[in-house]
């Protein structure tokens, strides 16, 4: 199936989940909202038009600083929030962050019998920052899970087992997001510096 | 990879008696530390040190080990001087091997000295300018 046969298929079977869609360069992107992730993995792993079978990749974006912060005055294409120039043409620009949530929980999934690819996108508040877990479907999520809740504070619902991977367990608050700032050392022995 | 690199035959760091690499600190003389350390590591770091027994050296191999490198974060020791006693620093990302057999000729002088004075050198100090 290619992008938009795909992002059809899911806006079919939820319409109501879907709040937007967008695809790039052969990659397509499904904006959902957060109560209905389940059931659209639990499709996107079962149905045999789909037989997603492999998560790729489970990872968030913390938006807080998006656009505010200014380019680099080295390497100007890798900056952040750099749009493009406007003599490329783009029929199908990015939309921009999904929403106004500060967060995003991006998941990848790819089909191994059918060679295609789906990316969604789950807004997350930073009020309340809970995702359904999908460990149940997929064991790879189990440690990308971690590794989201370690680096942003984003709690998954029903995860067998909710802690840091990658920082040690005393550690005190999430390394990737934009508020933390990067030199904070907090070493368990040695000094700070 | 770095270390590899020199044990192989290319430029074999076998005919510098460091051939036997033990993954036990009990049976080893010195203590190469190659790679970053992360401040979760630190601590097993210190403690393989203090497994060794006597007399034992310390390498720091790679500039992470050293300085910190170009880690500048939450995550990275700076330096594996602030937690153990190094004895010798290979800086480079990735060393060349010819540094690290350099730097291997160098802990031999080191121990030749402290056997014929009967004396350890003490660590040196950081010098002022890593201190913050």
């Amino acid at each position: 199936m290619n992008t938009t046969s795909l992002i059809e298929a899911v806006r079919k079977h939820f319409p109501q989940a879907v709040s937007a869609s967008h695809t790039f360069r052969g990659d397509a992107t499904v904006i959902l909202r957060p109560e209905f992730l389940l059931e659209v993995a639990r499709f996107l792993k079962e149905d045999s038009g789909m037989r997603m079978s492999y998560l790729m990749d489970l990872t968030a974006v913390d938006y807080s600083a998006f656009g505010k912060r200014p380019t680099p005055a080295f390497f100007a294409s890798s900056g952040v929030a750099v749009s493009p120039s406007s003599e490329i043409p783009d029929e199908n620009p990015w939309p921009g962050p999904p929403g106004e949530a500060r967060f995003a929980v991006v998941y990848h999934f790819f089909s191994v019998a059918h060679k295609h690819r789906l990316r969604l996108v789950i807004p997350v508040n930073e009020a309340a920052p809970e995702v359904d877990s999908l460990a149940s479907l997929w064991p790879a999520a189990n440690w990308l899970e971690r590794e989201v809740w370690d680096m942003f504070g984003i709690r998954f619902r029903g995860h067998p087992g909710l802690k840091r991977i990658l920082m040690y367990e005393g550690f005190e608050g999430h390394p990737l997001r934009n508020d933390y700032p990067v030199k904070k050392r907090q070493p368990l022995i040695g000094p700070v510096n | 990879m770095e270390y590899m690199a020199t044990a192989c035959s290319h430029y074999d760091v076998d005919r510098f008696g460091a051939g036997l690499p033990r993954f036990s600190p009990r049976q080893a003389d010195v203590l190469f530390v190659v790679g970053t350390i992360s401040h979760k590591m630190a601590p097993v770091l210190k403690r393989i040190y203090e497994q060794m027994a006597d007399p034992k050296w310390v390498v720091a191999f790679g500039v992470c080990t050293c300085t910190g490198g170009f880690y500048d974060n939450y995550a990275t020791v700076m330096g594996i001087d602030t937690i153990i006693p190094v004895d010798v620093y290979i800086p480079g990302c990735p060393p060349r091997p010819e540094m690290v057999l350099d730097g291997l000729m160098k802990l031999q002088n080191k121990i030749q000295h402290q056997r014929t004075t009967g004396e350890r050198a003490a660590p040196e100090p950081r010098p002022e300018i890593l201190e913050r």
